[in-house]
């Protein structure tokens, strides 16, 4: 269409770099859904009696429901009894520490730059590695310990926290939610649990790292968050998958709680497996994150870039119950090839004076979909309510498509709400200003990529900012025009 | 919700055909094959309940709960024209006069008069133009809308209008729609279809207003078809009592080079939903639409528009306005579509609601979808209150809070009449909406 498509087309089609297959041994389930291999998963995991019941009671209201179809996606039928539920390193001794691991898997995060053991020493950044549908390995339990910091695998947190899993669970994303979380909530396998107590700032940042290994598994991991009065905490997810023909499903529940003056941030790098070029195989990402602000003051910030995945379906949300509580959502979501995306977030004001922020990035590359949906509710108890939302697309290449569909209610006379919205290309103008003085029009488009995003980018801590802008860099290689 | 006591089709259906026995014979043959294709196609179709997503935001148990019976020709009916529908006639202009929903001959003026415009019932432009009788009977079955088929399954005659090619007028034509609700509860169906020819040049004036208190089922259905390089400006009124449910549908098809303004202020009504679509089919075409909302008391308006950018160069404006007070409550919903070759779109949406009631709420719904990247598209909500600012500086200088208010929101308001070409017609909408201003606040 215009001269400069060529070059930039190319820029696109780098591989996906995580691809590779830890060979281990596994343990797995047989393929299938019923009440007999959701006991199976929670006699593996040693789970107390109520815990059996609560995801036999979650599996009979997902029988009773009916499969969404409303995204703005198109994907064949998933069979749900073609999957394996569990999967999990056969490895019988409970690693105590990180020496413990089997070498295999710690070479895997190595390879995946998450090097488990450095980490440790170096970065200062502790984290929760699940493989498959178990966690591995959490780093730096000990020193959070000192300050009662509980970081550790949700398969732990049930057995040593009994009473505070038991409290929370659910109570953000109740069991009949939607379809996929409470699918997630019968065979969820494993996850994150921190506890961050009244009145303490975390010191370090939190991190889980997700890897899926086994083929015809799905992952299914629940992370539950609750930071006490006052308390505060970053966290981070990331997460991929070797190269496969099939398609996997990844449908995991979040749910974050913060209390009186409690301040949560939760970061999200999303790098599953895409798909190849043809648009085969790839992660289904259908995911329910919702985080509530129940005490005054509170905050909740969601960031997420979202690079990889055949398809992206997930709004992370915020409850503003408490007065004067904050939700924040920033997002930068990325497609490319036949990628499709339909995300964003939803703000329901209930308490008074609450305040939102949405700031949405949409880049929409090769043959690929990328839709903004999101809702903002302003109820009528919500005085003063406040929020601010953009949404902007980008869109690479004249086979791609964006769509926005914000949804934007207020039922409080005192509220403000604004909403802005564009979309539009790289234009054939910038891209010549920056080649007439001597920059590349690969590197053109990252500056102008990267230049767009950046509202997004600065709200991610630091170390992972870096590696969100290289990550951008690699998805639309090859997808620019 | 209320339970709903019967399957609307069975409903609808039984009623057709009581309507069907009186009127055929005494309609069109065009009109009557086009009844019974329609009400078929109802069936099938089946109606809306709010599980419906596009159906979600209007409370349509009324519409099935009450027993509206069709409205069937009154030859001898005498009306008293009212107020506001006053207000925009012309002692000269074309005029086409609905009574609950069958256009009247008898009560119309339709001049021959140079400018190349008729004005007339569709029944007889049937008989002399084939273009009318393929508008009347264009189905697009991937876009089935079930209230438009139900138009033509209960249509007895409608208005047509049709400009000369390079032939057109600045003075408007009327087209001025009353209900009586004479006897009971009424469904009444009007039908509009228009062709304006290539270069040619039209204004419009639709004015919906009841005559009493009854309760009225409105069901109006306007196809237009805009020709290359054709003009118009197409100015709605709705001022219905609240017994009124008022569900539209206006389809503007527009070729080559065509300009087309709507201008839609809801003044009326109990539950109104009007469905615009604008296509723009044609290289370089451009829409520009407009809405002001008024509502009060427990009324509920649904402003649902879509615009697809079907060809290249095409550009589309819009802009809604709400001023809500008392328990109403405004949905818009805009969907703007640019299909994969319309490249070089530009399109611009803007929406802003103005809240004055401690319980009335407002729903924005943007819709853009996108499939080109050639592209400019933006879109900008807003929901508030007058700013308190304002409203203590005007008080500070003695002025009551209640006008201070009206001053504030007709402000807010006036910038939708400035759109519209005519000065007479801007003053007359002027007096409207600050009567209704002093009626709300």
């Amino acid at each position: 269409m215009n001269m400069e498509e060529k070059p930039l087309e190319q820029l696109v089609q780098q591989e996906y770099r995580y691809g590779f297959v830890t060979d281990i041994e596994t343990d797995v389930f047989p393929k299938g859904l019923n009440e007999k291999i959701i006991r199976m998963i929670s006699e593996r995991k040693e789970e107390p009696a109520w815990l059996t019941e609560w995801r036999l009671n979650a599996f009979r209201r997902w029988k009773e429901m009916e499969e969404p179809h409303w995204i703005n996606a198109v994907y064949p039928p998933i069979d749900y009894q073609d999957i394996r539920y569990y999967a999990a390193p056969r490895d019988r001794r409970k690693p105590r520490s990180i020496d413990e691991v089997q070498p295999e898997i710690l070479e895997t995060y190595e390879k995946l730059g998450i090097p488990l053991r450095e980490q440790e020493r170096l970065s200062g950044v502790a984290v929760d590695a699940v493989f498959d549908s178990v966690s591995v390995a959490t780093t730096f339990k000990e020193k959070l310990a000192e300050q009662g910091i509980i970081f550790c695998s949700f398969s732990e947190a049930v057995r040593e926290h009994p009473d505070l899993v038991r409290k929370y669970l659910g109570s953000v994303v109740p069991a009949s939610d939607n379809f996929f979380a409470a699918l997630n909530s019968a065979v969820f396998s494993d996850g994150s649990f921190i506890y961050v107590p009244k009145g303490v700032r975390c010191p370090m940042e939190l991190s889980t790292y997700f890897r899926i290994n086994s083929s015809e598994t799905g992952q299914f991991e629940r992370t539950l968050i609750i930071a006490d009065e006052g308390a505060s905490l970053s966290y981070l997810e990331g997460c991929t998958a070797p190269i496969r023909d099939e398609n996997q499903l990844h449908a995991a529940v979040v749910e974050l709680i913060a209390l009186d003056g409690a301040d949560i941030k939760y970061s999200t790098v999303q790098n599953w497996y895409p798909g190849d070029a043809e648009g085969r195989g790839g992660i289904y990402n259908f995911v329910t994150k919702r985080g509530l602000c129940a005490g005054r003051k509170s905050k909740i910030s969601w960031t997420q870039v979202e690079t990889g995945a055949s398809i992206t379906w997930k709004y992370p949300g915020c409850i503003l119950k408490g007065d004067e509580s904050v939700g924040e959502f920033y997002s930068v979501a990325v497609t490319n090839r036949h990628q499709q995306a339909d995300t964003g977030t939803k703000m329901i004001h209930i308490g008074k004076n609450t305040r939102s922020t949405i700031v949405s990035k949409g880049i929409s590359a090769g043959e690929s979909r990328n839709t903004y949906r999101g809702l903002v509710s302003i109820l009528p108890s919500a005085d003063g309510a406040r929020n601010f939302s953009r949404c902007d697309s980008m869109l690479i290449g004249d086979r791609s498509g964006a769509s926005t569909f914000p949804v934007i209610d207020v039922r409080n006379p005192t509220a403000q709400m604004e909403h802005e919205a564009s979309t539009s290309r790289i234009g054939e103008d910038q891209i010549f200003y920056c080649n007439q003085r001597g920059i590349s029009t690969e590197d053109a488009v990252a500056m102008i990529v990267n230049g767009f995003c950046k509202e997004v980018f600065r709200e991610l801590p630091m170390e992972f900012a870096v590696e969100a802008q290289k990550l951008l860099g690699v998805t639309l290689e090859g997808g620019v025009g | 919700m209320a339970p709903v006591t019967f399957e609307p089709v069975d409903a609808f259906t039984a009623r057709h055909r009581d309507f069907t026995r009186e009127v055929d014979g005494a309609t069109h043959p065009v009109i009557q094959a086009l009844r019974e294709s329609a009400i078929a196609r109802v069936s099938s179709i089946g109606f809306p309940t709010r599980k419906h997503e596009e159906w979600r935001t209007t409370d349509l148990t009324p519409v099935y709960a009450t027993p509206f019976s069709p409205a069937i020709p009154d030859p001898g009916s005498a009306v008293e024209i009212p107020l506001p529908a006053k207000l925009f006639l012309e002692a000269s202009s074309p005029l086409a006069v609905f009574v609950d929903g069958i256009f009247v001959t008898r009560l119309s003026r339709t001049p021959t008069d140079g400018h190349g415009v008729t004005v007339s019932a569709l029944s007889r432009m049937l008989d002399e133009s084939g273009d009318f009788r393929a508008l009347l009977e264009s189905y697009d079955e991937s876009r089935a809308d079930v209230f438009a088929e139900l138009n033509s399954a209960f249509l007895v005659d409608g208005a047509a209008v049709q400009v000369e090619d390079g032939k057109g007028s600045d003075r408007p034509v009327v087209l001025l729609h009353l209900s009586t609700a004479a006897g009971g509860p009424r469904h009444v169906s009007p039908r509009t279809a228009v062709i304006a020819g290539r270069g040619s040049r039209l204004r419009l004036v639709e004015i919906h207003a009841s005559l009493g208190d009854g309760r009225t089922f409105t069901n109006a259905r306007t196809d237009i078809s805009l020709h290359a390089e054709s003009t118009m400006e197409y100015v709605r009124v709705l001022v219905e009592n609240e017994g009124t449910i008022h569900i539209d549908r206006t389809s503007v098809l527009q070729e080559t080079e065509s300009t087309a303004a709507t201008h839609s202020f809801v003044f009326g009504g109990g539950t109104v939903r009007h469905n615009l679509v604008h296509t723009l089919d044609g290289e370089g075409a451009e829409a520009r639409l407009f809405g002001l909302v008024l509502a009060d008391g427990r009324r509920r308006v649904d402003n649902v528009t879509r615009i697809e950018h079907a060809r290249p160069s095409t550009r589309s404006f819009e802009r809604y306005k709400g001023i809500v007070a008392g328990e109403a409550r405004h949905s818009f919903t805009g969907r703007i579509v640019v299909r994969p070759d319309a490249a070089k779109t530009d399109a611009r949406q803007t929406i802003a609601n103005l809240l004055l009631g401690a319980r009335a709420s407002a729903e924005v719904k943007p819709q853009l979808e996108i499939l080109s990247d050639d592209v400019r598209c933006t879109h900008g909500a807003t929901v508030g209150r007058l700013d308190p600012d304002a409203l203590f500086y005007l008080r500070s200088r003695g002025i009551d809070a209640d006008e201070a208010q009206r001053i504030l929101t007709r402000a807010f308001a006036v910038e939708m009449l400035d759109e519209i070409g005519e000065e007479w017609m801007r003053r007359s909408l002027d007096t409207l909406l600050q009567d209704r201003l002093r009626r709300i606040l």
